[in-house]
């Protein structure tokens, strides 16, 4: 047998010589560290669906304008208490019926509205519309929301990142202003605002900016002392790159992650701070509409009406859960190591 | 080294330079601690000695990232310590010196491409006019070092630690540098690798000539890179001298240590070969130390009462080697 299999020089080939440019070759497609991050969000549906959510609201809070179907602010003492109603009432628990004194009857009819108005989320004790009430309170807290991320990029970062990068003398004056300022209360802040501003927005967004980027100095700055000592921020250095410059192409983009991290988690802060201030009767003031005025306002006839302090909670809890699972949605996605 | 040393050109003089930290505080290091030496145009000095003996900061300090305490560093003649921050000579300083860096995987910032990372310093100083001059000079160091050019785009983490290594040397090359410190540069580096990067940094010189200062703890290494070797020893020289006498003919009984401890493929060698240890308490007799010249051109820090000594030790060697050469 052995001997029949002849090997020649022609029983070999010779494999097609690779020159090392093509060894060298990388052949899986290009991630930025962004796109990486984004595609790893998508696979928590939770977070997708956070931010879906959060999208809707923030829409819908824009064009509250638009959306509206009444003037929020507009009081109509007969058609006060109206129970939720949409269309001509078939839509069950939306059919403008009520229970007084035992019997059920239709509340619209009672008030002499006119056919064809209604109000879907029904009325306050002023006849204001509910629903119309909502969408200007949740604009409100999706303003708040954004104030409160605006501290923290204006202040929170610049005032993080030279605390670290200049070290020594400045970080000490600077470290300790932030803790002189973080040993007063937020609500103390707040309530002296009341003494030099009207109760209102500002006083709200100046107690806010005076406190809420606290802790995104901090972080940056811990960041910052960090990276300050990592080989390419001192490789920029001996190329002779300025301050400003190694903060904005080295430092910042190490950093997105906690930054967007934290924004994420400030917001939620605020807002909460917001509706609570005006839960208590010292945020915004009476005709507006906040989510912390309506749930005050729907709390004293929570027996009898439960609707007007359901609907507004609702919304609260929903933007409240949405920025905090998309927060832990996005500290995932961009910071892998921790958690879990 | 065909050249008598004397007549080159000095490109960096360190005199008496002193780096300490934290001082005055309870928890001051004297990091360097008066050290003088000379780099000629166009040579590689090697830098060895133990982790914490200072070579890094020396490094750091002649390139000026940290301000020393004490003494002078002349670039070209100019006291790089009078140079002002964001003035035009601190630019022109910056350009002409650059630093390859330890650890291959903390020096390339991961959130920039390659393009990006090489063209930093192109685009500080200036030195390409629009985006298809910085392209070209891009793909031109690419090549230099030996990389794809469609790697340009991709982001370090694509890149093995040899890879990464050439990507920094591309950045220091880029702005056409005269004097590079090259801190450990193969130190983090896969044996089989080490010699690719080494015999590259070798080639770059010869191509631009390149001064080198070569820092590392790897003897052998050094041995065959540098022209003129100087051992550190807790922020002091020990001893400085051409690499083939400090090889050859150590002097200091702390160079002899360190020689003792470099291994070599050869076992019958390895078999009898002993780690002489180095006891730093022959330091502490108070008297007066610091480099001397021996034999021409081989300095040994020693005090003035042990110059006796360590000559008729040269002279021992010598005679043992030109004995064991007949035989």
């Amino acid at each position: 047998m052995a001997d029949n299999i002849k090997i020649t020089k022609d029983s070999f080939k010779r494999v097609e010589h690779h020159d090392t440019a093509s060894q060298e070759e990388i052949q899986a497609p290009s991630l930025t560290f962004f796109q990486d991050a984004v595609r790893r969000l998508k696979q928590n549906k939770v977070a997708v669906v956070s931010f879906w959510v959060l999208l809707v609201l923030i829409v819908i809070a824009m064009a509250a304008p638009i959306i509206a179907p009444h003037n929020p602010n507009a009081q109509n003492v007969n058609y006060a208490n109206l129970p939720p109603k949409i269309g001509s009432g078939n839509i069950p628990g939306f059919t403008g019926k009520a229970s007084v004194a035992g019997s059920v009857s239709d509340r619209y009819a009672a008030a002499g509205v006119p056919k064809g108005t209604y109000y879907i989320l029904g009325t306050d004790y002023l006849g204001r519309d509910l629903l119309s009430r909502i969408i200007y309170g949740t604009r409100l807290s999706i303003f708040v929301a954004f104030m409160a991320t605006l501290f923290d990029m204006l202040i929170g970062v610049p005032y993080g990142l030279i605390s670290g990068w200049r070290g020594k003398g400045t970080d000490m004056v600077l470290q300790r202003i932030i803790e002189i300022i973080s040993s007063v209360p937020n609500l103390i802040v707040a309530i002296l605002m009341l003494l030099v501003f009207k109760p209102g927005l500002t006083s709200i967004i100046i107690a806010i900016g005076f406190t809420g980027w606290i802790t995104m100095a901090r972080l940056i700055r811990a960041e910052t002392l960090q990276l300050k000592s990592e080989e390419y921020i001192l490789a920029a250095q001996t190329l002779g790159e300025s301050s400003s410059k190694i903060a904005f192409k080295h430092l910042i983009p190490n950093m997105s992650s906690v930054i967007i991290i934290n924004t994420m988690m400030t917001i939620p802060t605020a807002i909460f701070f917001e509706a609570f201030l005006s839960y208590i009767g010292i945020g915004i003031p009476a005709p507006n509409a906040s989510l912390g005025t309506l749930l005050s306002d729907g709390q004293k006839t929570f027996r009898f009406l439960p609707y007007q302090m359901w609907y507004p909670s609702a919304v609260i809890v929903l933007l409240m859960l949405a920025f905090n699972l998309l927060a832990d949605g996005l500290r995932d996605a961009f910071d892998p190591k921790s958690s879990r | 080294m065909a050249t008598n040393p004397e007549k080159r050109k000095k490109i960096v003089e360190v005199k008496h330079l002193k780096q300490y930290f934290n001082v005055g505080r309870k928890n001051e290091v004297r990091a360097i601690d008066d050290i003088s030496f000379d780099i000629y145009e166009g040579e590689t000095f090697g830098l060895v000695g133990e982790s914490g003996s200072g070579k890094s900061t020396t490094g750091r300090s002649i390139i000026r990232l940290y301000d020393p305490t004490d003494g002078e560093i002349l670039f070209n003649g100019r006291d790089i310590s009078k140079i002002k921050n964001h003035s035009a000579e601190m630019l022109e300083f910056r350009r002409e010196m650059q630093m390859i860096f330890q650890d291959p995987y903390a020096s390339l910032n991961p959130r920039m491409k390659i393009k990006d990372i090489i063209a930093e310093g192109l685009d500080i100083h200036h030195l390409v006019k629009n985006d298809q001059e910085r392209d070209a000079r891009v793909e031109e160091l690419l090549d230099l070092v030996g990389l794809n050019r469609d790697h340009m785009t991709r982001y370090p983490h694509e890149f093995s630690g040899g890879q990464r290594q050439r990507i920094g040397i591309a950045r220091a090359l880029a702005v056409k540098p005269r004097f590079i410190i090259a801190d450990e540069p193969i130190s983090a580096l896969d044996v089989s690798i080490q010699a690719q990067v080494v015999n590259l940094l070798e080639d770059i010189q010869k191509e631009q000539n390149l001064t080198y200062l070569f820092i590392a703890h790897d003897l052998s290494m050094v041995k065959y890179i540098s022209d003129r070797i100087a051992v550190m020893h807790n922020g002091r020289l020990m001893e400085l001298s051409t690499a083939d006498e400090v090889y050859n003919y150590p002097l200091h009984p702390y160079t002899s240590s360190l020689l003792s401890a470099v291994p070599l493929p050869d076992p019958e060698y390895e078999r009898k070969r002993k780690a002489q240890p180095y006891d730093a308490s022959i330091e502490d007799d108070s008297k007066d130390r610091y480099l001397q010249e021996i034999v021409p051109g081989h300095m040994v820090y020693a005090a003035d009462e042990e110059v006796k000594m360590y000559k008729e030790r040269y002279d021992k060697i010598h005679e043992k080697k030109t004995v064991s050469e007949t035989n």
